[in-house]
């Protein structure tokens, strides 16, 4: 993959201010792509499709040496893409997605995140489904290789709203899913971190592949914030007087236990655990998705 | 040098200090919450609301404090006290200030500097000493006596403004040492503050001070003040009076410039805007702007002359009257035997014109008609005079009503040895036939400050000399009259009486071309034309006077007629015929019973010589004082120049200057530093 992807078109702050979410989609996944040096079968599995002759470009490791052997030229082995994996993302709609402190919230990047991401199963291949939670599900797109437009609309239709703990959210998502596939839950994870393990566990052994992608805004680690005022929960309302200059160090050493914690505890069981930034370009994202992906179709 | 301040109130805005202490003590909660996606870990964490309590932010708190007191001092004023003067104060002393309120102080910032001093200088007045204020223009005012309550004096310098009138420091020096000599002060000091004009050193001669007493000079604006000014107009009005125009030059100076400057000039007339002109003003030299009204409304109006405003604006402003062109009316008595020739070119100089400014009437013989007649009509007494009681009488009425008179001598009139008696209207009485056909006389003596030729400036350069008068009559004026021209024999050729209310002029010789050929010469004919208008009381009158000119007011108006001041206030002159112009404007002179026609409009501006700023040396004001007080001492040494005040004052605006910088580093600082704010949650 390139070192330097065009992260100028994959801004979220660029892409936030495109009202069409499937054009930000194609053209963030489109960019993405476009950074890549090769030209990768994303659809990677082990049925033989044809022989096409060698293009520079091509991954070496995908020419076919015995028909070399036999013709003295280079041609390389194409695979037919893997049409059976659902991917199912799910999206927290909780009240706290709608924090942000720079030019887009929480909610906004996930939802970029998320229509990238449907876009990019689609274009693979993938079956792809929708599902948004806030305590419950609160909206269902069962898979389909025809639903990307039902989940882009969707996501256009969620509003960050409501009180959920991310547990019970997910454990209803657990109760919609179908057969084994992959789930993408992107959250902001504000739960303890063994219990959000032990749930995501019970999802695993199910036979599903779970990606928990963790939307953080800057001000949440950093508690930039030095007037004292009362600090209010998105979620419960409840409010608390916080004089910031005297807790600013703790509170930072607590969100670090944290997140650590939650790296820790989901790698330990087997579930892929990536952290961003809501001014982290997408394609770091898509990347760390793909890398789960092929991880995956090796597996296989 | 001690410090002292010029307001010292303002320390008391030092208190202030205790409000970023108490801001910063307080840590004021936001009222509007900050929007958080959970407060899981923030509930967590115990904290003790003592903490609000503690000081944060120290070096914020210090720049807010220190600039508090930086600006509190600094709008104190503070100023360096002459270690002289702090000695001085030890033993009580009486200081008189006298202000200088003439026009030229309203110059931009002039007045504000001369408060400030004055302040400076009671404040560093010590305790038991005594202070009086006198303001000086034309005259002296003592606008708050010697009193050890400051608050006095101050308060009546608030009250004090610059007026439109002239400076005599020597008024003010003079009610200064007055109020010393009636305290039986030992320790008086005389504090002259003003821009020191030179117009303003006159009456300085025979200034006295009381013994133990000095005059320190303060000098108040800079000397290299500059200033346009309008000096004057000449005006003159073409055509007929209801439909006529106007042409008017304004006479503008640009005093102590060094560049030429760009002015523009407007000219109104009846309140209306009727020319406007732009002018280049060489420096320090008159420059003439000239106007043209188009339409000039007919009558006497009021006109103005309005220059680009300057930083002296009160004579930025020139107001004139512009009188109106009535035509004359000459009755010309004559004996009953003239010969046509004889009034040949008497009668043809006052019909040409265009149109005629004279309507000529002539009475061959038979009884004086000047019933009803009085001020606008000319009475040409051609070879003749009145004769009886009748005539006599009824001339005298006429004079009375205003009316003046012209006589020329011919051969009819009988001669006299002696001049006339002092009842007698006439100036001067006819005496013998003088022949001169060898040397034929010549004019010369001409007295160009009578009002009566003073319109004729240079006549002698256009032949006046030339006339060779052949025959003429012997004057013999009367000592209160006035001989206008004179012969070359030392005879009288023109005489005036001296009376303002009564024009009365004598020719010696008749304008017939025999006795002379004074007639035919060019400047025959303004000449007689201005000796008519002399006598019928026009053309004389000037279109504009100065604050401080006393009028003399000339019948028909008498006493009682009221006069509307520029104010609105109606004036009556009960006691005396005379009118002060004390304001700037136009004085409207009305008829008795007040109706609105109004017969005089006197234009009112301030003096001419207050719009010279140029600057004398104040030791010259010390020298003559000193000269002129016999047991005085004077202070020459002591001269308290602007820049010496400014440099004893200056810290104020070094105080400011490093408050300000202290309060942008504050801003920087808690804008980049601590001081930022997160922003809150975005809403969706």
């Amino acid at each position: 993959m390139s070192d330097a992807p065009r992260t100028g078109l994959l801004d979220p702050a660029v892409l936030a201010r495109i009202g069409d979410l499937e054009l930000v989609a194609r053209n963030a996944v489109a960019g993405f792509l476009h950074g890549l040096h090769r030209t990768p079968r994303l659809g990677v599995s082990g049925d033989f499709a044809e022989h096409r002759p060698y293009q520079p470009g091509d991954d070496i490791r995908r020419l076919d040496w015995r028909v070399y052997g036999r013709t003295d030229r280079f041609y390389v082995k194409e695979c037919q893409a893997d049409t059976n994996t659902s991917v199912v993302i799910a999206v927290d709609t909780s009240g706290s997605m709608g924090f942000g402190s720079g030019a887009v919230t929480k909610f906004v990047y996930a939802r970029l995140l998320a229509a990238s991401l449907a876009w990019f199963s689609q274009r693979q291949g993938d079956r792809i489904g929708l599902m948004t939670f806030a305590g419950q599900v609160v909206d269902f797109v069962p898979c389909s290789t025809r639903h990307l437009r039902h989940v882009l609309h969707a996501l256009e239709r969620a509003r960050p709203a409501g009180r959920g703990a991310p547990l019970e959210g997910i454990r209803a998502v657990a109760d919609r899913l179908g057969r084994s596939g992959v789930v993408v839950i992107i959250s902001d994870w504000y739960a303890d971190p063994i219990q959000i393990r032990d749930t995501l566990a019970g999802i695993r052994v199910r036979g599903y592949d779970v990606i928990a992608l963790h939307v953080v805004d800057p001000a949440e680690r950093t508690f930039p914030y030095e007037e004292p005022a009362p600090f209010e929960d998105l979620e419960t309302g409840e409010r608390l007087s916080v004089v910031p200059a005297a807790l600013r160090d703790r509170y930072r050493a607590r969100m670090e236990d944290h997140l650590q914690a939650l790296e820790e505890e989901m790698t330990s069981y087997g579930i892929d655990y990536s952290r961003f930034e809501t001014s982290d370009p997408l394609d770091v994202a898509l990347r760390a998705y793909l890398v789960r992906r092929e991880a995956m179709a090796q597996v296989r | 040098m001690p410090l002292g301040f010029l307001v010292p109130a303002f320390l008391v805005a030092g208190l202030a200090v205790a409000l970023p202490v108490w801001l910063h003590l307080r840590q004021r909660e936001r009222k509007v919450p900050i929007a958080f996606p959970s407060l899981m870990f923030l509930a967590r964490i115990p904290h003790r609301t003592a903490d609000r309590r503690r000081l944060t932010h120290l070096f914020l708190l210090a720049l807010r404090t220190l600039a508090v007191i930086l600006l509190a001092v600094a709008f104190a004023r503070p100023f360096l006290q002459d270690d002289t003067a702090t000695a001085a104060t030890r033993r009580a002393r009486d200081v008189v200030i006298v202000a200088d309120r003439s026009m030229s102080m309203g110059y931009a910032g002039s007045w504000a500097a001369l408060r400030d001093s004055v302040r400076g200088i009671l404040a560093g007045l010590g305790s038991g000493d005594r202070a009086a204020l006198v303001l000086v223009d034309e005259g002296a005012e003592v606008a708050a006596p010697l009193t050890g309550e400051l608050a006095g004096v101050t308060a009546a310098l608030a009250a004090a403004a610059p007026l439109p009138s002239g400076a005599r420091l020597g008024a003010g020096i003079r009610a200064a040492a007055r109020l010393l000599v009636d305290s039986s002060s030992i320790r008086g000091e005389i504090l002259l503050l003003s821009d020191f004009q030179r117009s303003g050193a006159a009456g300085l001669e025979g200034v006295a001070l009381p013994p133990g007493a000095t005059v320190r000079p303060v000098i108040i604006a800079p000397g290299d003040r500059s200033n346009a000014a309008i000096l004057g107009v000449e005006t003159v009005r073409r055509g007929t009076d209801a439909g006529g125009s106007a042409e008017v030059t304004a006479r503008a100076v640009w005093y102590g410039g060094t560049a030429p400057r760009a002015v523009r000039a407007v000219l109104e007339l009846g309140g209306r805007e009727v020319a406007t002109a732009t002018a280049t003003l060489a420096p320090n030299a008159v420059t003439p702007i000239r106007f043209v009204a188009p339409r000039a409304p007919p009558g006497t109006v009021r006109g103005v002359v309005r220059l680009t405003e300057d930083a002296l604006p009160a004579d930025d402003e020139y107001r004139f009257a512009l009188a109106g062109e009535a035509l004359i009316r000459v009755k010309i008595f004559a004996p009953a035997d003239l010969r046509a020739a004889e009034l040949l070119f008497l009668q043809h100089a006052l019909t040409i014109g265009r149109p005629p400014r004279f309507t000529v009437e002539v009475s061959r013989g038979g009884p004086l008609a000047l019933n009803g007649l009085g001020r606008g009509t000319a009475a040409v007494f051609l070879d003749r005079l009145p004769a009886d009681d009748a005539g006599r009488r009824a001339f005298s009425g006429f004079l009375d009503r205003g009316g003046g008179a012209l006589a020329l001598a011919g051969s009819r009139l009988p001669a006299r040895n002696a001049p006339p008696v002092p009842d007698d209207p006439w100036p001067a009485s006819v005496g013998a036939v003088i022949t001169r056909t060898e040397s034929p006389g010549v004019l010369g003596g001409l007295d160009r400050d009578h009002p009566a030729l003073a319109p004729l400036q240079g006549l002698e350069g256009s032949g006046f000399s030339g006339a060779r008068f052949f025959r003429y009559r012997a004057l013999l004026p009367r000592e209160d009259s006035d001989v206008l021209v004179r012969l070359d024999d030392g005879r009288p050729a023109l005489v005036a009486s001296r009376s303002q209310s009564r024009r009365v002029l004598m020719l010696a010789a008749p304008a017939d071309g025999v006795w002379s050929d004074l007639a035919l010469h060019p400047f025959f004919l303004p000449l007689l034309q201005r000796l008519i208008e002399h006598a019928a009381g026009r053309g004389a009158e000037r279109s504009a006077r100065e604050v401080g000119d006393v009028l003399a007011l000339e019948p028909p108006l008498s006493r009682a007629t009221p006069i509307l001041s520029p104010d609105g206030e109606t004036i009556r002159v009960d006691t005396s015929a005379t009118l002060a112009l004390r304001m700037p404007g136009f004085y409207e002179i009305r008829q008795d019973g007040g109706s609105a026609e109004s017969v005089a409009l006197i234009a009112v501006n301030p003096p001419a010589a207050e719009s010279d700023l140029a600057r004398m040396d104040p030791r010259e004001v010390v020298l003559v004082v000193q000269a002129d007080s016999t047991a005085g001492e004077t202070s020459s040494e002591a001269l308290l120049t602007p820049v010496d005040l400014e440099r004893r004052q200056r810290f104020w605006r070094a105080l400011l200057l490093a408050a300000l910088v202290l309060l942008t580093v504050e801003v920087i600082y808690a804008n980049l530093g601590p001081g930022r704010r997160a922003p809150g949650a975005v809403a969706t």
